[in-house]
């Protein structure tokens, strides 16, 4: 039925042409060159040809990019669990209308909206060893949590993790919030006459309604701490100390700008656009699917 | 839900976690608020102790240090993308939505793809052209990369915000005769305000956020932004001969997130109507 | 109607010659990177020197402050496409100056007759900025810096040390001696920033050539020995017994190198390293009184260096793709040669690089810089481990020091971590 209503026309090449220049000049272009990069072997900033492969074989005998890879793979673990979970829990009660709801859901927003760069350069300040959460600790007579919270190699990454937590509770929070207020009251209080208690609801109910929003969460954030560290982590703990915090996004900065091996890091730029990729082809074909179910009703 | 009711001891439970994330969160809004109006010798006091100081220099030097250019840069750059976001997105969501043409779908993933690629990966190659086509320190060049980058998400708004239309409505302006030129002038632009203030708040937040293109492809004074004019505050260097511009550096991070606050304070509902629409990249 | 014509003749005979005149000199506009901040009285100086060559030779030097946040990354992307500005300056010392010149950032001072040899052969430290291999001179220091220490007079009179009967350098034991006592009275002795792995950078280059007897065994050029021996070792345990002791500013290991120099202004520690541009912003912020300073202290080593003092310099380069190769060099050599200049930048305690020129020619300000500057001469100079580092050994520095200081590495691991990266290329 749909079909017949969008009538096939060629102009549509006109409206989108504008858009698609651009894009395919700002991504396709430097990625088809990056691709020729990881393919040459460098010497000093300067091209020496094909090397048969050997900037991968260096990225993958290095067991810094492995260190890199299980850390990006720890800062999801670390992050994406925890977050749904928190968020759930304030999602739910602020949906049950928390006295002060209004309040929170206004505070809660604010570290979403900053940048990257003000929340990680105020967190340095207060995380320093030196620093005001240190000497709260030291208040509160909690001694043994006077840490050095970016400075020790086994924390850094503990400390990134708990903040990205901080971070990105407001922005699950949101979107959570945003589906519930779609969902039908009716069944919550059908629920209540059942007798169902407070926690049944939620998991019976709430869970349920939001799996599809959960897993737009998931892609999404996984996404963004895969691709969308770099000034975060540049900020917070430039990647150290030694490798343990550095992720692969940041690993390609390290070797691309400061160590200055172009293959290695377009290398590793190309590792990471397949993983991003195989990830949301993935997501993409899933969601594609349940379209194309209600393209048909439409 | 909405009914009144009586306080569970869970709720009075679940005020502990909402009332301690919300402390941290004000104590950062305090760090940020009055860092910057405090002055170097009482900053040297700790960074969260009462504040026993108060003074513009902060404010003024920063501005001395090109702070108030760099704003005038990334006002221009931000608001410059979202228009034309704003307007090729607009197009080109219309055309997936709206027009039949062959590659659609392929075209459309290509399009989205663009959403999830870092910006790291593109920084470098794109710099080694810019500098052939001498579009390095040019507000043109700076202008195109953004709109590069925020296009694909727009392009991503602005379809699924399309695809709720009644075709209908399209399809009768049609038999009118209209050119689909005007349909998208007269009929949906004035029917997509919502969508549009997403798209401008998105593009504007992260135009304005930006650090890596504004630090590699505007390096004239005259042309920074504000997060590289920033960070340049915060850390001259280890050379630096002058005690440190903690103060200054607190400066223009107030002042970068006022804008931010003033456009999401403004458009928050229209924030939540773009994570309705599907997604958001943080 | 004949004397009109006559008058405008004359009026565009005037024209041309004046025209060509000014074609004779061009304008020019070149464009030098620093990372010293705008009003720092170093840059001052060099806009002094830009205002001469103005004047003179209608050659513009656009001196841009860029400080470092993000200096690295604007540079390799530079060297890459080849462009960008006339002059560099490197603070990371002059080693950066001979890998960037490998690179292809640099534009050899020798080349061309940009630098007469005679001129060449005034220059101080000039080993450190030449390519051993091809023997290009890939740029100069500015001045003959000296790595020193500032200590803080009242704060070792308090710790019960009698700062007038310091000798003219420490030994190692006197030194920790010194810290010893210092932390005894509450002080933290040394200052400490190490965020971002410059600090022991340094530490490392400044300390590890007192266990060796020429510089060059710092750093054996490309893996040709195992950078891992028995005095490798004992450097990384020195110092880690050195940071073991709190002698260091405590938590220093999140304190971004800008603030480093904070920590003495603030009186937060009591012994600071000290470079030229340094001196004056603490006697600006101590007072003239309070500000001590020594030769760089000898650490554990007994290497014929350890009792020798390091020099190093702040790096002046061409960049290899520059228009105005000729009008940069006379920029450089305005900086080195002018004494007029030069005279500005002892007064702001940098020694000069130009062997003609004596200490004593000109005038230093304040007794301590002179009594200083005194006992330098005397000493035995070498130039900094960094000087003979190359780009790759200095990032893993950086990049491990932390974890072998704090023992998640052994001294052997990060040895091998610096093998490992400069057998990479």
């Amino acid at each position: 039925m749909a079909k017949n209503k969008l009538t096939y026309r060629n102009n549509g090449y006109w409206f989108l042409l504008p858009a698609l220049l651009v894009v395919a000049f700002i991504f396709l272009n430097p990625i088809i060159r990056m691709f020729l990069f990881s393919l040459e072997g460098w010497k000093y900033l300067r091209p020496t040809g094909f090397n048969n492969f050997e900037n991968y074989l260096a990225l993958l005998t290095d067991p810094h990019f492995y260190g890199t890879l299980s850390n990006n793979v720890i800062i999801i673990i670390g992050v994406v669990p925890a977050v749904i979970v928190i968020s759930l829990t304030f999602a739910q009660a602020i949906f049950g209308k928390i006295p002060g709801y209004s309040l929170y859901t206004f505070l809660f927003f604010i570290p979403v909206v900053l940048p990257d760069i003000v929340v990680a350069k105020i967190l340095t300040e207060v995380l320093n060893k030196a620093g005001p959460l240190n000497d709260f600790f030291n208040w509160l007579g909690l001694g043994f949590l006077d840490q050095d919270w970016l400075g020790a190699p086994g924390l850094s990454l503990f400390t990134i993790i708990v903040s990205l937590i901080w971070k990105n509770i407001g922005f699950a929070l949101l979107l959570f919030l945003a589906r519930l207020t779609t969902v039908d009251i009716s069944i919550y209080e059908a629920a209540e006459i059942d007798g169902a208690s407070a926690t049944q609801k939620f998991f019976f109910i709430t869970i349920p309604m939001l799996a599809s929003t959960i897993s737009v969460y998931v892609v999404l954030q996984v996404i963004g701490l895969m691709s969308f560290l770099f000034s975060y982590i540049h900020v917070m703990t430039a990647g150290g100390p030694g490798y343990s915090s550095t992720v692969l996004e940041y690993f390609i900065y390290l070797n691309t700008f400061r160590l200055q091996e172009i293959g290695v890091g377009s290398a590793a730029g190309m590792i990471l656009i397949v993983i991003t990729m195989i990830f949301i082809y993935n997501y993409l074909f899933a969601s594609r699917k349940k379209a194309a179910k209600a393209q048909e009703i439409r | 839900m909405g009914r009144k009711r009586r306080i569970t001891w869970l709720e009075l439970l679940l005020q502990i976690p909402f009332i301690a994330y919300s402390a941290t969160i004000l104590v950062i809004c305090f760090l940020l608020v009055f860092t910057p109006f405090r002055s170097t010798a009482d900053l040297a006091r700790g960074i969260l102790v009462s504040p026993n100081s108060f003074t513009f220099d902060n404010f003024a030097d920063a501005w001395r240090n090109g702070l108030g250019i760099a704003i005038k840069n990334s006002m221009t750059l931000s608001l410059l993308t979202c228009l034309f976001t704003a307007l090729l997105g607009g197009f080109a969501g219309y055309a997936f939505s709206f027009l039949r043409f062959r590659l659609r779908n392929g075209l459309y993933i290509f399009m989205y793809s663009g959403i999830y690629v870092s910006t790291m990966l593109i920084a470098l190659p794109l710099f080694l052209q810019y500098r052939q086509l001498g579009l390095v320190n040019s507000m043109f060049g700076a202008l195109l990369i953004f709109l590069g980058l925020r296009l694909p998400f727009s392009v991503y708004l602005f379809k699924n915000f399309f695809d709720e239309f009644s075709i209908e409505l399209i399809e009768a302006a049609r038999i009118d005769g209209l050119a689909d030129l005007r349909i998208f002038f007269w009929i949906v632009m004035p029917l997509s305000v919502g969508v549009l203030s997403t798209v401008i708040l998105f593009n504007f937040t992260a135009v304005w956020s930006d650090y890596l293109i504004g630090l590699l492809f505007l390096q004239k004074d005259s042309l920074m932004t504000i997060m590289p004019r920033i960070m340049n505050i915060f850390g001259s260097g280890p050379m630096v001969t002058q005690a440190t511009p903690l103060g200054q550096g607190f400066a223009g991070l107030l002042v970068s997130t006022i804008p931010i606050i003033v456009i999401y304070a403004l458009a928050k509902k229209h924030y939540i109507t773009g994570l309705t629409l599907g997604s958001v990249k943080s | 109607m004949l004397k009109k014509l006559g008058l405008i003749l004359v009026a565009l005979c005037a024209l041309a010659v004046a025209l060509s005149a000014q074609s004779k000199n061009p304008p020019v506009t070149i464009e030098y990177w620093t990372v010293y901040e705008k009003d720092s009285a170093l840059l001052v100086t060099m806009q002094k020197a830009a205002d001469i060559l103005k004047a003179r030779d209608n050659i513009t030097v656009d001196i841009v402050s860029k400080g470092d946040a993000g200096f690295r990354e604007l540079l390799t992307a530079s060297a890459m496409s080849q462009s960008g500005p006339d002059l560099v300056f490197n603070w990371t010392g002059l080693a950066d100056i001979v890998t960037g010149g490998m690179q292809g950032l640099h534009y050899p001072l020798n080349k061309g007759n940009l630098f007469s040899k005679a001129e060449l052969a005034k220059l101080l430290l000039l080993d450190s900025c030449t390519d051993v291999k091809t023997g290009n001179v890939y740029g100069t220091a500015t001045g003959n810096n000296y790595i020193a220490i500032a200590y803080n007079k009242d704060m070792m009179t308090k710790a019960g040390i009698d700062w007038s009967k310091f000798p003219a350098k420490w030994t190692y034991a006197q030194f920790l001696d010194v810290c010893k006592k210092l932390k005894a009275a509450g002080f933290a002795p040394f200052g400490y920033a190490n965020k971002e792995g410059i600090f022991a950078d340094w530490w490392h280059s400044f300390s590890f050539p007192s266990y060796v007897d020429k510089i060059s065994d710092v750093i054996p050029y490309y893996g040709k020995k195992p950078i891992y021996n028995k005095v490798f070792d004992k450097f990384c345990k020195d110092w880690k017994a050195f940071y073991d002791a709190g002698y260091f500013v405590e938590g220093g290991n999140t304190i971004s190198i800008n603030d480093l120099w904070g920590q003495f202004t603030a009186e937060k520690c009591a012994i600071i390293p000290l470079f030229p541009a340094l001196y004056s912003v603490y006697v600006n912020a101590l007072g003239e009184d309070k500000v001590g300073i020594m030769e760089w202290p000898s650490m554990g080593g007994t290497g014929k260096l350890a009792m020798a003092s390091p020099i190093y310099g702040d790096a002046i380069g061409i960049t290899a793709w520059t228009k105005h190769p000729k009008e940069a060099a006379a920029f450089i050599k305005e900086l080195v040669f002018n004494k007029e200049i030069v005279a500005d930048f002892v007064s702001q305690g940098l020694f000069p690089v130009n062997k003609e020129f004596k200490l004593t020619d000109f005038d230093i300000p304040g007794t301590e810089l002179k009594r200083f500057a005194a006992l330098h001469g005397q000493q035995t100079l070498y130039p900094e481990g960094h000087a003979f580092w190359v780009r790759e050994y200095s990032s893993v520095v950086e990049k491990f020091c932390n974890s072998m200081v704090l023992g998640q590495i052994t001294p052997q691991q990060y040895a091998a971590e610096i093998e490992a990266a400069l057998k990479l290329k």
